[in-house]
């Protein structure tokens, strides 16, 4: 609140628009947009089905134009969690009634595998960016999206429920509104966590990074390999070739080692004000980026627009002389308050038992667990104790018995045509003391 | 085109047998790697320059893609003939151990130094039992378990892929639900992967519910650092 007091540490200087630490900024700053341009139009090239399949090359030459589009990638990948991470995770977390359905969502998609699913996906992108490839990058940002931002998004939502009772009211004895909140004392607070849960799904990206920068596209024979590191790792140990291996693996390491020194680093010891403490530490973080971003004028000259909209929107949300929301719950609730609640409760139940509804209908069936001739699951012998009777039945039905007396599920299988037509001599066959019918195929076959 | 059928009643009984398995599978792995990381982690944390070294070769070991190593646990596996079932299990918390790293680091740096201060002055012994119940584990246990959360779930999605490994003509199964998802895989959803998934994400949901959300009500009213 200060901030908006007093002028700011710097202002009563003579205004300049540029510092001798400029020198390396403005460059740096020219080559980042000049790689970014390169990038995004290497990405929005056309597509269509007259272009011929893409496909990456092994030679080494290429590999610092692939580490730029593959860090395009990631990029764009983490901007969309980020986003993501602060508007679910602040729902989330702000209102009782849509925690009770976001996180159980939240816990159920975290620990599901997309990946096997990228086929949809993948056609609905091709079909919003019609004719470019936009739509490919769009599926592999989605796939590497989903595996960045669940940890992010727990991170966020448990910092902001664990916010010290302290600082809430503190908060609220400073009368700040909920927008205030949220940017001076929530987001900080979170900071410490949030930024080194980027940091960790970033590296766990890689590994969707190599999974999804090779798609296959409806309609076409062979995998389109978008430009990209994760495509050259998946041709190399395709390829088994040891070489590329190797040059893909230095290009890891230089590419981490850059996104840490150029990002990540700074970030963590810009951070570190963030920390909740009234003393300092005699051991901080330093980074040489965040002292060049700070001594640069230039940066500031650019950053002084959106800052001061920032800060404009802020004192706007002020709350003046209107009372905030009390801290705690009254102990009573209300009659209409319970009421509500008893009503959103029911609608939840009223989704889960529809959604459990068609599930069950899509799934269930009768079935003996084997596809179309082709038995999906262990082939076990069901004549367990090798009995000459039980094999005879078998026969009888019209089932193929092995020499030794075996009769393997494969083959009722195949007599029962793929397990659709069950005749009454198999079915009582099935059921029969002696036949180790697995229980999948046994309340499959109705009891005779 | 092969078509599988639905699922029979009982199927679902088997697939939440294979589901506990992997379960106590993916609980075991997880606290072991909690038992490993967590001394590492704090001890990265209590050393900010330090861990601005570490960082990037923590981020690095991270990035390497785990199932990368899978042949290798294949061919010792093999070689020494271990049991499957058990020695399969770590490879489903080889990619996912690191979440417990990074936030157990991201909580020891947010220790405010004036309790670390405070412990000093009060004559807590660095890494000895007190230290660790006074200073350490509360603070860092809200980071945990958000570590422990999201390791989790992600090892129960590694578990598709660690459960059945095949390098060459060896092919190691560890029975569990990642297996049975694995087996039903044929590259279109069917019933069968449907029921898979199904049970993993209510077992997931059951154990983040039973468990871990204990665990931060705990964290809220006796760790917070305020």
């Amino acid at each position: 609140m200060m901030r908006f007091l007093l002028p700011a540490a710097g202002s009563l200087k003579p205004e300049r628009y540029f510092s001798r630490w400029d020198f390396v900024i403005i460059p740096l700053f020219m080559v980042l947009l000049a790689l970014l341009t390169i990038a995004f139009k290497g990405a929005s090239r056309p597509f269509d089905e007259h272009t011929p399949d893409l496909l990456v090359s092994l030679d080494p030459v290429h590999l610092p134009y692939y580490g730029l589009r593959t860090i395009f990638r990631m990029l764009i990948a983490v901007l969309c969690s980020l986003l993501f991470t602060f508007l679910y995770a602040t729902v989330a977390a702000k209102s009782r009634k849509a925690e009770k359905v976001l996180i159980p969502i939240l816990d159920f998609l975290q620990s599901l595998p997309i990946l096997g699913f990228l086929t949809v996906t993948t056609t609905i992108f091709l079909g919003l960016f019609h004719g470019n490839m936009l739509g490919l990058e769009a599926a592999s940002i989605f796939a590497i999206f989903t595996s960045q931002v669940w940890n992010m998004t727990f991170s966020f939502y448990h910092s902001l429920v664990t916010v010290p009772k302290e600082l809430k009211e503190a908060a609220a004895v400073l009368r700040l509104s909920a927008w205030q909140k949220f940017w001076k004392l929530e987001v900080p607070f979170s900071m410490q966590g949030l930024i080194w849960n980027t940091m960790m799904s970033v590296s766990g990206g890689w590994f969707f990074v190599v999974a999804s920068e090779v798609i296959s596209v409806v309609g076409r024979d062979h995998s389109q390999y978008l430009p990209g590191l994760g495509s050259y790792i998946a041709l190399a140990i395709d390829r088994g070739n040891i070489p590329a291996m190797v040059y893909a693996a230095l290009a890891l390491l230089l590419l981490v080692l850059l996104y840490d020194q150029l990002a990540f680093r700074p970030i963590v010891a810009w951070s570190d004000k963030f920390k909740f403490e009234q003393s300092g530490a005699q051991e901080k973080p330093g980074s040489w980026m965040l002292t060049l971003i700070q001594r640069s004028r230039f940066l500031h000259t650019l950053a002084r627009f959106p800052a001061t909209l920032f800060e404009r929107v802020t004192l706007s949300t002020g709350r003046g002389d209107r009372p905030g929301k009390p801290l705690e719950q009254p102990a009573t609730t209300r009659r209409s308050a319970r009421w509500t609640d008893a009503l959103w409760n029911g609608v939840i139940l009223l989704g889960f038992v529809a959604f459990a509804w068609m599930l069950a209908h899509y799934m269930l069936g009768p079935s003996l667990g084997f596809a179309n001739g082709r038995l999906l699951q262990p082939n076990p012998n069901l004549n367990t104790g090798m009995t000459p009777e039980v094999a005879r039945q078998f026969q009888q039905a019209g089932v193929t018995v092995g020499q030794d007396q075996t009769v393997y599920l494969s083959n009722v299988c195949a007599a029962s045509k793929q397990g659709t037509q069950i005749s009454p001599a198999l079915n009582m066959t099935l059921h029969a003391s002696g036949v180790a019918t697995p229980p999948t195929c046994k309340s499959a076959a109705p009891r005779p | 085109m092969t078509e599988p059928g639905q699922v029979a009643i009982a199927e679902i009984g088997e697939a939440i047998g294979l589901g506990l398995l992997t379960m106590l599978r993916v609980a075991v792995m997880i606290v072991i790697a909690a038992l490993i990381w967590v001394p590492v982690g704090v001890w990265i944390g209590l050393r900010p320059r330090l861990a601005q070294s570490i960082q990037p070769l923590a981020q690095f070991l991270a990035a390497f893609p785990a199932n990368l190593l899978f042949p290798l646990a294949v061919v010792l596996i093999a070689h020494f003939s271990l049991n499957p079932e058990i020695w399969l299990s770590p490879l489903i918390v080889l990619g996912t151990q690191w979440y417990i790293l990074f936030n157990v680091i991201a909580g020891t740096l947010s220790i405010p130094n004036d309790l670390k201060e405070s412990a000093r002055v009060m004559g807590l012994r660095p890494w000895g039992w007190l230290w660790w119940k006074k200073l350490i584990i509360p603070g860092v246990f809200p980071s945990l378990v958000t570590g422990g959360i999201t390791a989790s779930g992600g090892s129960w999605n590694a578990s598709i892929v660690a459960e059945v490994v095949s390098w060459g003509s060896t092919t190691l199964v560890a029975t569990g639900l990642g297996a049975f998802i694995a087996r039903w895989s044929t590259g279109e959803f069917n019933p069968h992967v449907a029921l898979g998934m199904l049970i993993m994400g209510l077992l997931v949901l059951t154990f983040n519910r039973l468990l871990w959300r204990r665990l931060y009500r705990l964290a809220e009213e006796r760790f917070s650092l305020a």
